[in-house]
């Protein structure tokens, strides 16, 4: 079932969602394109509310009322999933692209026994024989380890711990074979000793079923556990691509730089604190012009202000959205030794309105990127 | 895996884990087993249904046989344990028979309000917008309009009947019920799960019926048990005014509606007596039961 690496099973092109509120419209994911080869496992991490999330939703057509694809095309096998009928999208959702969510707790029917909530998955499409379907699900209950499987199955969910639910829904999310899994923060339910075996188990299951792996995650430590490729968005964009060593050995835009500043790291130094990242992402009814980070970036140019960076290539398959990159920034702004982390702080720039003061640009609240989301 | 868990190692594990087992639907039902007035209720709403079954087939005598035993024969006459009306009618026989009555207008219409309160329920809560709209205009004007008026009417259009009272009390009363499930149905499809299922290909009657539905069983049970006594109470009262079954099939309120007569001019209030404590228990016992099983499936009560 696993395609040869390189051949995209699914292409996002130009991708633009806004929600329609009563306040005005919020461009949640601007102008977002990236591809995903069979068999790959990419990350998308990025702050709460950046985007990730909408992505998603956007490509299974899950998006709640307001939210609305303005613009670009997400071809899956070259068919494009936004112009294609709604029965149709039905059945690729679960059957070739399926979806698990963040709350394990909450993502299951209460009320209805696990193992027949296993079988519903597969009822709702033709993939799996009529025949096959009750010993696929103990043996699928087995696959993602649950102990005891076969009685388990008649168990309730509230009988199950965090992360055994996790497991039944990663289960009902393999069972009708899709050739993509979207994961939307799969473990930040979880305690980390469990966060550590469900992302071995997404390893095990991306190595010998092929499936494609999404991973929208706000955790750059699971990012690095799990993915090949890692997508950084911010504010709706995406502001850097590229292999996961790239991306943590040499992140060129300034926020996956802090984003990364803000991971503990066990070969630190003891001293060494851990750097937040300054204010909060842009408001995305009225985003500030230019790059939508320059109000929290330490290494802004007056550019920043006006300008809006394209994706440009940075190294090998690598490409970030700067005008700046971590590479100058290191080279003439001394960004390996900065403590003053406020905005602008490297570079000097402030803001082009004068009067502006900095507290406004949000520089005197701190955000942890780590603290857990409520999407 | 050395060790396995069997009915057995669980009872041994104590009482956390084995409670810990025990499934929703079980775990209410012992509680409403703890409630001695529900219990007894359940109990007496048994005795009734069974007592309901074999009228059908055997009354001590024929109910509607004139002068079976004398005129206004008081209880306590051998071989009519509760007397006899004006017409000499046996009235353990009549309140035996008179229950098929009360049973079938309270389940029948409880059947019909669900169906229907469940249905519109589903629907508006699940698709908000103009339908919901239509639909509270709907439900506000069928709680303008009184049972007794469509009762009536079909009472002209159609003669007398059974079903023209079911019609009459269950186009009244599907409301609360709908109402209620919209309510439950707008809660339910904000729930992660439903969004789950969603993602996971689900048809959208699969959502209703297989995963909101369910989740609001609890509710709607308690409700349908507010309907059948509310039902009953509304046919007894048809019959009393005499728009209810023709005579002479006998049900409750058409046998107090003949008390009356007889107790007002001071021959024998037991006529009136017989139904009117048969129907109060009745709606009682249904009241008590429907009390106990809200208590025994609200989340909320749960000690």
């Amino acid at each position: 079932m696993a395609g040869s690496m390189g051949d995209p099973v699914l292409e996002v092109r130009g991708l633009s969602t806004s929600f329609f509120t009563h306040d005005g419209e919020v461009k949640a994911v601007r102008d977002v394109s990236f591809d995903l080869a069979a068999g790959e496992t990419l990350g998308i991490v990025g702050e709460s509310g950046c985007g990730k999330s909408v992505t998603a939703l956007s490509i299974l057509g899950l998006l709640p009322r307001p939210g609305r694809v303005v613009a670009g095309e997400i071809l899956f096998k070259g068919r494009d999933l936004l112009s294609i009928g709604r029965e149709e999208l039905r059945q690729i959702r679960g059957r070739d692209i399926a979806m698990i969510f963040q709350d394990p707790l909450s993502s299951l029917n209460p009320v209805l026994r696990v193992g027949f909530q296993v079988e519903e998955a597969m009822r709702a499409h033709d993939k799996v024989a009529a025949g096959e379907v009750s010993p696929r699900s103990l043996d699928l209950l087995q696959r993602v380890h649950v102990p005891d499987a076969s009685r388990r199955m008649r168990n309730y969910p509230h009988q199950f711990s965090g992360g055994m639910r996790q497991r039944v829904m990663i289960a009902m999310g393999l069972s009708n074979r899709p050739e993509i899994l979207i994961a939307d923060e799969p473990t930040t339910a979880l305690d980390v000793t469990v966060q550590a075996q469900i992302l071995q188990l997404l390893r095990d299951l991306n190595r010998d079923l092929g499936t494609s792996i999404i991973l929208i995650t706000h955790n750059l430590g699971v990012v690095a556990g799990l993915c090949k490729r890692v997508i950084v968005m911010y504010a709706g964009e995406i502001v850097e691509e590229g292999s996961t060593e790239q991306i943590f050995d040499s992140p060129q835009h300034p926020y996956t730089w802090a984003l990364l500043r803000s991971l503990p790291r066990v070969d630190a130094d003891r001293h060494e604190r851990l750097r937040s990242i300054e204010g909060l992402p842009p408001d995305l009814i009225s985003p500030p012009m230019g790059c939508k980070f320059n109000p929290r970036c330490p290494f802004r140019l007056e550019r920043c202000f006006s300008e809006d960076p394209e994706l440009e290539p940075v190294g090998d398959g690598h490409t970030a959205a700067c005008w700046v990159t971590m590479k100058r920034a290191y080279a003439e702004m001394g960004a390996g030794s900065l403590v003053d982390t406020r905005p602008g702080a490297a570079s000097g720039v402030r803001p082009p309105m004068a009067d502006a003061p900095l507290a406004d640009t949000g520089g005197s609240q701190t955000v942890e990127p780590q603290a857990n989301e409520h999407d | 895996m050395a060790i396995t868990l069997t009915p057995e190692t669980l009872e041994y594990a104590g009482g956390t884990l084995a409670r810990e087992q025990v499934g929703l639907w079980r775990d209410g039902l012992r509680r409403l087993r703890r409630n001695r007035l529900a219990l007894a209720s359940a109990v007496y709403l048994g005795l009734l249904a069974c007592t309901c079954l074999v009228s059908i087939f055997w009354t001590p005598y024929n109910p509607n046989l004139v002068n079976s035993c004398p005129t206004y024969a008081f209880p306590g006459t051998p071989g009519h344990p509760l007397g006899c009306d004006d017409l000499g009618r046996d009235l353990l026989s009549r309140l035996m028979v008179g229950s098929q009555v009360s049973l079938a207008v309270g389940l029948i219409t409880a059947a019909i309000v669900m169906v229907l309160g469940v249905g519109i329920g589903l629907l508006i809560g699940y698709l908000r917008g103009v339908v919901d709209a239509i639909f509270a205009l709907i439900i506000n004007v069928f709680y303008g309009v009184p049972p007794l008026m469509i009762a009536i009417v079909l009472y002209v259009l159609l003669g007398p009947g059974l079903i023209n009272i079911i019609i009459a009390i269950a186009a009244t009363s599907w409301m609360d019920m709908a109402r209620l499930v919209r309510g439950q149905t707008l809660s339910i499809r904000e729930r992660e799960f439903i969004e789950a299922a969603r993602a996971g290909g689900a048809r959208t009657g699969k959502i209703l019926f297989g995963h909101i539905f369910p989740n609001a069983l609890g509710p709607i049970i308690v409700q349908t048990t507010y309907v059948v006594p509310a039902a009953i109470l509304t046919s007894a009262f048809f019959s009393f005014l005499g728009f209810g079954v023709p005579a002479p099939q006998a049900d409750w309120g058409g046998m107090a509606s003949e008390g009356f007569s007889p107790m007002i001019a001071g021959f024998d209030p037991y006529i009136l007596l017989w139904p009117a404590i048969a129907l109060s228990v009745t709606l009682l016992a249904f009241n008590f039961f429907g009390d106990g099983l809200r208590d025994a499936f609200d989340p909320r009560q749960r000690r």
